[in-house]
């Protein structure tokens, strides 16, 4: 393929995708610069093995799954950050700072049971609740089998669930405040 | 304790974080800078590592960044290198360049911007410099335009002479360079070409920089509805992003707001829009030094 064409697929890709991966690495990250690392890190890694990324839909899974990996190394020391990436961490502070909502009072309790989890529970609640994922696209993510994420799911569930019993969170009361956010069939 | 697994999964729904603004100007911004580093195709190391050297140099001034990242995404958007034997010929009849010797400099100027690249990597040979020509196809208002890589660190060794008059690009606008006599290292010098038609350019610039459709044109936030008609009456054809269709489309809704937009050819545009107006918007004066 001629770099042009490279060129144009990485843009398709770029565009298609960079809100939802920029989602992904602003709700597992603690500080806007650090989203911006990932992001920038991720994208750059996509651009680099352009030939492995999937075609259609399943291009979002892959770079979920190098982002996922760059989060899990953390930020390298030696990389330093661009001034580009710098700004867009900056933006994205200044969108913090705008858009920034009082806390729902009445969640406090699921986000405290929510933290109480595990990672990879929290991991694979996250995939289906915040990115719409089914357990095939989970699968794909982690780079485990269908089965393999349907227990892990199954089990997160379970998990969450007795959290949520044991801090008196009366999961069908939300159950019906709760708008219907989650896309995806689990 | 038996709960609705769809429940718990709006509970979990309902804590998520806020997913950010989607694509940005910044965001724009990212997309060039990463295709201007180390492309996945294999080719000439030489240039990757120039590129990357002179991006790293230069991206710690925020002002010339999106320069920077332009002119580095033109080096690794062009598709082919001057033959790298072309010095050995003899010196054609009319030059293409104007080279001049001024003390220990070389003073260079793009005479004939048609010539073949070869021709001018040949002149510069001649003269023992190390010199890499390529065009890039690029708007007819940066059509003999020159940039350059010289593989220094401050890229410091090869120094550009500016057109007359004022200038409001980010790059400056530099028509030719100087080069020092002494100069033993490998340059990449960028020859602006027009690009032919339905060609797209190997850098793209904003539209409302000067010489593109929108130059003192305010349209950052203004509806679709609003700038379909200026696009029209400027022969601009255009196709349209945003964050949340996510992919490029003939077409928008006309009461959502423009952000940015780009020329990527001849008369076509590619605008970024989104269902709110952009919270930082570029100051209007970015590249108009007389908004009205």
């Amino acid at each position: 393929m001629a770099r042009s064409d490279l060129r144009r697929r990485f843009e398709e890709i770029y565009l298609a995708h960079y809100a939802d991966l920029l989602g992904y690495v602003r709700r597992r990250t603690e500080s806007p610069e650090d989203a911006a690392d990932a992001l920038a890190e991720t994208f750059a890694t996509a651009w680099r093995r352009i030939a492995d990324v999937p075609a259609g839909p399943s291009a979002r899974l892959w770079l979920y799954g190098v982002a996922r990996r760059v989060l899990a190394n953390g930020r390298r020391a030696e990389t330093r950050r661009s001034a580009l990436v710098e700004r867009l961490g900056a933006e994205l502070g200044q969108w913090d700072e705008r858009d920034r909502k009082p806390d729902h009072e009445d969640l406090d309790a699921v986000r405290a049971a929510f933290l109480r989890l595990g990672p990879d529970d929290r991991e694979v609640l996250a995939l289906v609740s915040w990115e719409g994922l089914g357990s095939a696209e989970i699968a794909a993510v982690l780079g485990c089998s269908r089965g393999a994420a349907r227990l892990r799911l199954h089990r997160a569930r379970k998990r969450l669930a007795k959290e949520l019993s044991s801090a008196g969170v009366d999961v069908a009361r939300y159950g019906v405040r709760m708008p219907a956010l989650a896309g995806g069939e689990a | 304790m038996t709960h609705d697994r769809d429940d718990l999964h709006r509970l979990v729904a309902g804590i998520a974080p806020d997913p950010g603004p989607g694509v940005t100007p910044a965001a724009m911004e990212l997309l060039e800078e990463i295709v201007s580093g180390p492309a996945p195709a294999t080719h000439c190391p030489r240039v990757t590592e120039a590129v990357a050297g002179v991006a790293r140099t230069l991206v710690r001034s925020p002002r010339m960044l999106p320069v920077i990242v332009s002119l580095t995404a033109v080096l690794l958007a062009v598709g082919w290198l001057v033959p790298g034997a072309a010095g050995l010929g003899p010196a054609p009849a009319a030059a293409a360049l104007d080279i001049r010797r001024e003390g220990d400099h070389y003073v260079v100027m793009v005479r004939d911007l048609f010539a073949d690249p070869a021709t001018y990597q040949r002149e510069l040979h001649d003269r023992g410099l190390d010199v890499e020509v390529r065009l890039v196809p690029t708007a007819a208002g940066s059509a003999g335009r020159a940039l350059y890589l010289d593989g220094t660190r401050d890229h410091s060794a090869i120094t550009t002479i500016e057109a007359p008059g004022e200038c409001v690009r980010f790059a400056g606008c530099p028509i030719g360079f100087r080069i020092p006599v002494g100069f033993r290292g490998h340059a990449t010098v960028l020859i602006g070409r027009a690009a032919r038609p339905g060609e797209r350019y190997g850098l793209l610039e904003a539209i409302d920089m000067e010489g593109q459709p929108f130059h003192c044109v305010d349209y950052v936030n203004k509806t679709v509805a609003e700038i379909l008609p200026l696009l029209r009456e400027r022969g601009v054809r255009a196709e349209f992003t945003s964050y949340v269709t996510k992919s490029t489309r003939s077409s928008a809704p006309a009461d959502w707001y423009v952000h940015e937009g780009v020329m990527v050819a001849d008369g076509q545009a590619l605008m970024l829009v989104n269902p709110t107006p952009n919270p930082q918007p570029r100051p209007r004066n970015a590249f108009c030094a007389d908004p009205h």
